[in-house]
């Protein structure tokens, strides 16, 4: 289990036009609340916040919050973070304060490892189900991530969430069958007739052409992979 | 093409494009996605020439998901016809899209392929948009 230590002030004011002054000053509203305590509003330094979500660790990473004026640092854990749709800027994030002696619903991310053999030699794709993993933990034990090799693995196989080993004494919530990843063998998808029938048109001259072009084009290569 | 297989009414109010894409502005099941910036009508034929771009790029391998489904009828009015006597008729449907709206995603390829292959679906598209990709650990 990783910590991080953040500097953060008590935010006084609620008002849209206050909290979107602060953000163009590099400065992230942010909500405090848990373990029974009343909400406090926060203001965290971008610069600060920004290092501690990298690499996606955010929500399995204990933060030590010092707030201004406060004592003693309280124990954390980031429960949402909110972005701008187009920016990407962090528009607003949530905080849980923990008890260290009570289990916590947390998300853990599934790191996929290595290239499948199955992909590489048999030209499979890799589907990947669950990005996450829902654990039940104490906030000490959380883990940072489940890493997966799937070097091993050929079409057809599949890793489900039973199959993943456990760091510690946290609790899966995820359903033990559901797929993690998977392997399957490409659909094979028939090129609709208007497409061929326009391909034909651009090739052939005369009209007559056409019908000849399309049904003798169709057949060999005019086929592809297809999505869901 | 996608369009609905049955609507309650067979013809829709225009509506306004207003604000920001509150709900699907997320990469949800893929690797990479393509997002737009621009509030559009997305049509039908647009979007299956954006699918037919991705797939002919990545050719074998790879995932792909169409985000957006075209629910809304356009009608339109015979050529040479007076205005009035009511709406027109129901000709094709469009998708309506708002800014950060993530429109197309795609799994099981490298990044430089799927940049590649985003290219040009955008260029199928009448908005501007922007690759994403997803926030990896590996990363």
């Amino acid at each position: 289990m990783q910590t991080a230590t953040m500097n953060v002030t008590r935010r006084s004011g609620a008002k849209k036009s206050e909290v979107k002054a602060q953000r163009r000053c590099g400065v992230v509203p942010a909500v405090l609340y848990g373990s029974g305590g009343e909400a406090e509003m926060l203001n965290i330094e971008t610069a600060s916040l920004l290092p501690v979500l990298k690499e996606g660790r955010g929500t399995t990473l204990l933060i030590d919050l010092n707030i201004e004026g406060g004592k003693e640092p309280v124990k954390s854990v980031i429960r949402e973070v909110q972005r701008h749709p187009t920016t990407r800027d962090i528009i607003h994030c949530d905080l849980l304060k923990v008890d260290m002696t009570r289990k916590y619903n947390v998300a853990v991310p599934v790191v996929i490892e290595g290239e499948s053999e199955g992909v590489r030699t048999y030209g499979g794709i890799m589907a990947v189900h669950q990005r996450e993993i829902q654990i039940l933990s104490l906030p000490g034990e959380i883990p940072e991530k489940y890493t997966i090799d799937v070097t091993s693995m050929m079409v057809g196989d599949t890793i489900r969430v039973d199959e993943i080993e456990k760091v510690g004494n946290e609790e899966f919530l995820t359903a033990g069958d559901a797929a993690v990843v998977s392997i399957a063998m490409p659909r094979i998808e028939e090129v609709a007739k208007e497409e061929e029938a326009e391909g034909a048109e651009e090739g052939a001259e005369a009209e007559g052409a056409e019908e000849g072009a399309a049904s003798s084009e169709g057949g060999d290569e005019e086929k592809k992979t297809e999505e869901s | 093409m996608l369009m609905p297989k049955k609507v309650k009414h067979r013809k829709q109010q225009r509506g306004r494009m207003r604000g920001l894409a509150r709900r699907g502005n997320e990469i949800s099941f893929g690797d990479y996605g393509l997002q737009t910036l621009e509030p559009a009508w997305i049509t039908n034929r647009q979007i299956e020439a954006a699918r037919v771009a991705l797939t002919r790029k990545v050719k074998r391998g790879g995932k792909i998901w169409i985000r957006i489904f075209p629910d809304k009828p356009l009608t339109q009015k015979p050529a040479e016809t007076r205005m009035g006597k009511g709406k027109g008729n129901p000709e094709s449907w469009v998708a309506l899209v708002k800014p950060g709206r993530v429109m197309f995603e795609i799994e099981g390829v490298s990044k430089e392929l799927a940049q590649a292959a985003m290219k040009l679906a955008s260029a199928k598209l009448p908005v501007k948009t922007q690759f994403l990709a997803r926030v990896d650990l590996a990363e």
